[in-house]
């Protein structure tokens, strides 16, 4: 059993967005060097009432995506994100971030002898 | 009784704590590491849910622009006290071969107040009957 490499400087970015735009997010978010996402759906509330005539036509599906990233990433894929979810209009969905105290995973034999870090 | 007074009483009793998340492939890992939180650490404040997982790394052949299948993957959630947080931290590493590739990611972020949690003491258990 090797040791385990407690990584720091991390963050998550949680993104709820209709689900129609939830692979544009993504795809913005790996093209600026997100590397994993996490989804899942929801359904959103009291919107339907605010928006579009009788509420008829919104769509309250809703993808919530996180993304566990580098403090350095962050604000980069934070901005990616928020421009192409276009959340500064009215209704679109939110994000925000929350620090993460630790993390660990897999971290390949070559970064290990690099970080000095021997697996048995 | 006056509102500060329920204020600073609701405060003693949710004491600050940490959750660990840890995403797992979608294999039955996640019972095995929950029974083993419970029978070895007695955690019953946990959880797993049914996510999507999506991976740019993942070795699958995509159109240029496209991402690629998602696959269906676990989240665990396990709500502990501070002084916990490290036993289980790794317990849940390890029970979930976490150090092996592909297998998931693991992380603790604190959680400002929580609520205890306890089972009904004369339930019998679902599994034993006991």
């Amino acid at each position: 059993m090797s040791e385990i490499i407690y990584l720091t400087d991390l963050s998550v970015i949680t993104c709820i967005v209709d689900k129609e735009r939830s692979d544009a997010v993504l795809l913005a978010a790996r093209d600026v060097g997100a590397r994993a996402a996490i989804v899942h759906s929801a359904q959103s509330w009291g919107i339907r009432e605010r928006l579009g005539v009788l509420g008829v036509a919104v769509e309250t599906e809703r993808d919530i995506i996180t993304f566990m990233v580098s403090s350095d990433q962050r604000d980069l894929i934070f901005d990616a994100i928020y421009q192409t979810a276009d959340l500064d209009a009215p209704g679109r969905g939110f994000m925000f971030i929350t620090p993460v105290e630790r993390g660990a995973t897999y971290i390949p034999e070559a970064v290990r002898e690099q970080l000095g870090v021997n697996q048995e | 009784m006056s509102a500060t007074t329920d204020s600073t009483l609701r405060r003693t009793d949710f004491p600050a704590g940490k959750t660990i998340r840890c995403v797992v492939p979608d294999d039955g890992t996640d019972k095995r590491v929950l029974a083993e939180l419970r029978k070895k650490q007695g955690v019953i404040r946990a959880g797993s849910a049914a996510r999507r997982g999506i991976g740019a790394l993942a070795s699958v052949k995509t159109k240029r622009g496209k991402l690629p299948e998602p696959l269906l993957i676990k989240e665990l959630f396990v709500l502990c006290t501070e002084d916990q947080a490290d036993a289980i931290f790794d317990l849940m590493f390890w029970s979930a071969k976490l150090d092996k590739p592909g297998r998931g990611i693991i992380w603790q972020q604190a959680v400002t107040g929580c609520t205890p949690f306890e089972l009904p003491a004369d339930i019998p258990d679902e599994e034993t009957g006991a």
